[in-house]
């Protein structure tokens, strides 16, 4: 490393001061001013409305090193994460290049060893006589031992690279550079997923990183359907989005209909899959998630095998899922890694779940207001008693206790962790007992209010999860004015909104309605594995071989077939 | 939003365009011609009822999925189908409204008793044109699933009036005349020409030329349910207690009860029988706005659902203001008008392409 930073020394190394001007930049400025006149034209219009583009139009690289590194300084303006090296020295050779890096996005180690200690101990690139041409192609084909080397002609190509951790190599007298992937930031290391554990099954989840989750993707599909193709939305955030499917698996219509959405996402910033989410979904102002998302490679695996195209947004854990139908959002990558019938009884719970978490408070509201006939005697009897004190309606109750729980949850996701069991205490006790005691609320709403949060939980996708924790508001209203006819009349109106909505073209309510008997395998209950041989076309457009028939474990037929039809054991010595 | 609807979905939007009025309102007008022999009225209408169906059939599957009024106005004269299409507008504009009024007197007198009837008109009328605005392929979607749930109610509803059967209560058999139970099989008859709704749904039938097969079906269903329902109320109450009650099907799922904790369970019958007749009352919206679509030629109807509800709304707030003058109309005028729109029209619709086809070309002069 010595003899690196003496050549280095040698060699005038500076750092370019980015705010200094000179008579080349000029053109640049006419050139720039020309497209961006260009682009400006409509906001003249009315000086209120922004210009559409806020990134300017790409921009051809200049022959000249200095012009190129001035623009390359100015864009980038006075940051000091971003170095600029140069390597020239008049006196040995004619070559003069430049290397510009982001500090923190590269690995220095990297960068050291790969691509300046080759460029600086390579002699041919010493001698007078070497043109910039051949050296480009040299050091491209020859000197730096790095698999991701790449050219750029503009200066955004080249900026959208030094983003994503690459180090620009610029030559003087070539309108072309070279950029060397050297990306290595810090990362966060593999986790368990936060918000969709299992007790069984794979521990490990997506991590901030796009090319971790299209790895851990690889890692389980291991075939050569699997495509990955890659966006970069947002003019600002220059997010990696990558749409990751099966070939021949998926439908080209949807992939179709994912592409043109994505490519229409005309935003500056793509922050979170959320982002993503909301431009391409469909319903508009559906209440209901029509893309599922999930921080489990294993569960997107799992998507993607049955025909949904996956959406991994560098930055976030989380991957989208598409086209998906209300009932993807009851099924748990659990389900397939224990035995179905316990699946089967769960997954039934989750159903009950949803209408707990949806009806009940309402169901408490309308009996308790206005059908107090269809309870038992005894039950009415009991209720009357403990409502007795309570100086509130029943809705006033229901939206009291619903409300303070919807601020403890809200509570808990924000305090420190230290605080939790505290906050426990508190909402527990004081908010639940003591309100009971002195008869503010009714113990049973207590009850109820508990219940149907406890159900909330036990939907496994968070987005239906919390959709339904609004249309329990308005439920609760609507049973307070109208009784179960409301509630009937409520439920009408999702049911219909349900059956007219899609997701990329799948119907919502499907396999259920418009109905495949045959579909529904693995729907309101999941059947054995081996009895799900068929691909539903749900996704699809056509119906495929999941696997083979007749797979229903059974003994081998014959009377010696044990002995003789048995494999040995691998490893096992035949003798 | 309209999509197109299969064979068996159209069969059930048949099932709901015909059952949930019928179950409130039938059961009287039988039982009072035919007492204990009511079933066998049941089955001379659904006879009738399956003619009605074929002929409709024959119908759709002739005019194979085209807008039934604009395929008139192509075979005869565009006056012609303006004219047909001003009088089936009429015919389902009072038809719909009877529909609402029903609805609106059942929960009036049952479940919302102190709600003024125009709130629960209009609230009613917004939901089912937004219903409506959805399409019938949503429609039909919803339908087939509210259909599904006949399998929990059904169960219930029998193993919750076991023990209060008594099968004694249908005795004797064949003690009314051919004469009283064609007089009681003539309103049930009038339901079930209401299959001929088809006929506006056919622009969105995936198979029209299955629309006899379509109709057949959701008739037998209908009057399998009806049958069942008529039976078992008969077993529990006896015919004379049912000539009395006015919905004497929900007064045998009030005494429906599982051991002594589920009890009283009419308000959960009640709250599925609303789900049925949303989709009664959004399938003849539907078919009114189709017959509005038609008639005037008006490329896209959605502009409109809204104006044609509010005609609805007024129709039933005032025309059918008085409970007796809506039941005389289903026992003695309703026949009739039936017969007319759901018989007559299809009827004259065959012969007219048979005529147009038996039609011998003019030849012109050879040269």
């Amino acid at each position: 490393m010595q003899a690196l930073e003496t050549i280095l020394s040698c060699r005038q190394n500076k750092e370019l001061k980015t705010g200094d001007n000179n008579a080349k930049e000029s053109r640049f400025q006419q050139n720039r001013g020309v497209m961006m006149a260009n682009k400006q034209k409509p906001a003249r219009k009315n000086a209120s409305v922004p210009s559409e583009n806020s990134v300017p139009a790409p921009l051809p690289l200049d022959p000249s090193l200095e012009v190129n590194l001035q623009e390359l300084g100015k864009r980038i303006g006075q940051s000091s994460d971003v170095v600029f090296r140069r390597f020239t020295n008049e006196s040995l050779s004619s070559l003069a290049l430049a290397f510009v890096y982001i500090d923190g996005l590269v690995n220095a180690d990297v960068v050291n060893q790969t691509v300046l200690q080759p460029l600086l101990e390579t002699v041919t690139l010493k001698s007078e006589s070497i043109t910039a041409t051949d050296a480009f192609r040299m050091i491209k084909d020859q000197i730096l031992p790095i698999g991701g080397v790449k050219e750029g002609k503009t200066l955004e190509a080249l900026l959208s690279m030094l983003f994503d951790g690459y180090t620009l190599i610029l030559f003087d007298g070539l309108q072309m550079a070279l950029a060397a992937d050297t990306s290595g930031w810090e990362k966060r290391s593999v986790n368990e997923p936060t918000s969709q554990g299992v007790i069984r099954g794979p521990k490990e989840g997506f991590t901030e990183s796009l090319r971790t989750g299209t790895s851990m993707l690889r890692r389980r599909l291991k075939t050569s359907d699997l495509r990955i193709e890659e966006y970069k939305i947002g003019q600002r955030t220059q997010t990696g989005v990558a749409l990751v499917y099966l070939d021949g698996i998926a439908s080209e219509q949807v992939l179709k209909e994912v592409r043109r959405r994505l490519n229409a996402i005309h935003t500056d910033s793509i922050l979170e899959s959320n982002y993503i989410e909301e431009f391409i979904q469909d319903g508009g102002l559906t209440p209901f998630p029509t893309i599922q998302n999930t921080e489990r490679p294993d569960a997107m695996a799992g998507g993607i095998l049955e025909g949904q195209i996956g959406i991994i947004i560098d930055g976030t854990p989380f991957a989208l899922l598409a086209p998906s139908t209300f009932f993807n959002f009851f099924q748990s990558s659990e389900d397939y890694y224990q035995r179905y019938d316990i699946s089967s009884f769960l997954r039934l719970i989750r159903y009950g779940a949803f209408f707990v978490s949806m009806l009940l408070p309402a169901l408490y509201i309308a009996v308790t207001t206005f059908h107090q006939e269809m309870l038992p005697t005894t039950l009415l009897v009991s209720l009357a008693a403990q409502r007795e004190g309570v100086p509130l309606p029943a809705l006033a109750e229901a939206l009291l206790m619903e409300l303070t729980f919807d601020v403890l949850r809200e509570a808990g996701v924000r305090m420190p962790r230290t605080i939790g069991p505290a906050i426990s205490i508190v909402g527990a006790l004081v908010l639940g007992q003591a309100a009971v005691q002195a008869g503010l609320v009714s113990a049973a709403m207590v009850i109820v209010v508990s219940f149907t949060a406890i159900s909330n939980f036990v939907i496994p996708s968070l987005a239906i999860a919390n959709s339904i924790r609004l249309i329990r508001f308005v439920m609760m209203f609507i049973a307070a004015t109208l009784g179960l006819f409301g509630i009937m009349s409520f439920l009408m109106v999702l049911l219909i909104h349900m059956a007219g909505l899609r997701s990329f073209g799948v119907p919502y309510l499907s396999p259920v309605a418009p109905m495949v008997p045959r579909y529904l395998k693995d729907i309101l209950i999941r059947v054995p594995l081996w009895s799900m041989t068929m691909r539903p076309k749900t996704n699809l457009g056509k119906e495929t071989r999941r696997q083979g028939p007749d797979q229903k474990p059974k003994p081998a037929e014959g009377k010696n077939s044990q002995e003789s039809g048995q494999p040995k054991p691998q490893g096992e010595d035949p003798a | 939003m309209n999509g197109k609807v299969g064979t068996t979905q159209a069969a059930m939007l048949i099932v709901n365009t015909i059952l949930p009025t019928a179950t409130v309102v039938l059961p009287v007008i039988i039982s009072n011609y035919a007492e204990q022999d009511a079933p066998l009225a049941i089955l001379l209408s659904t006879f009738f009822g399956l003619l009605i169906a074929a002929l409709v059939g024959s119908t759709v599957s002739r005019i194979n999925g085209a807008p039934f009024l604009t395929w008139v106005g192509e075979k005869s004269s565009p006056v012609i189908g303006t004219v047909l299409g001003l009088l089936m507008l009429q015919f389902y504009l009072d038809n719909t409204s009877t529909i609402l009024r029903e609805f609106v007197n059942f929960l009036k007198d049952n479940v919302l008793v102190n709600t003024p009837i125009s709130i629960l008109c209009t609230l009613i009328l917004l939901i089912t044109i937004y219903m409506v605005r959805q399409g019938l392929e949503a429609i039909a979607r919803v339908n087939s699933l509210v259909i599904l749930l006949f399998v929990f109610f059904v169960p219930l509803y029998l193993f919750g009036l076991s023990n209060e059967m008594n099968v004694h209560q249908l005795l004797p058999m064949f003690d009314h005349s051919l004469a009283e139970l064609t007089l009681a099989s003539i309103t049930p008859t009038t339901w079930m020409s209401e299959v001929a709704v088809l006929l506006f749904l056919a622009p969105y039938l995936k198979d029209p030329k299955r629309a006899r097969i379509i109709g057949w079906s959701g008739l037998i269903v209908v009057a399998l349910i009806m049958m069942f329902s008529l039976i078992t109320t008969l077993m529990v109450f006896g015919p004379d207690f049912i000539k009395l009650s006015t919905y004497p099907g929900f007064t045998a799922a009030s005494i429906v009860h599982l051991g002594r904790f589920i009890e009283k369970l009419d308000i959960l019958f009640i709250s599925y029988w609303v789900m049925s007749i949303y989709l009664k009352f959004s399938i003849f919206l539907f078919a009114t706005v189709e017959c509005f679509k038609q008639t005037f030629r008006v490329g896209s109807s959605r502009p409109f659902i809204g104006a044609l509800g509010l005609l609805i709304l007024l129709e039933c707030l005032y025309t059918w203001q008085s409970t007796e003058k809506l039941n005389l109309y289903n026992k003695e005028g309703r026949f009739l008008v039936f017969f007319l729109f759901n018989v007559l029209v299809p009827l004259g619709a065959i012969g007219l392409d048979r005529f147009k086809k038996g039609k011998p070309k003019q030849k012109g002069w050879e040269t």
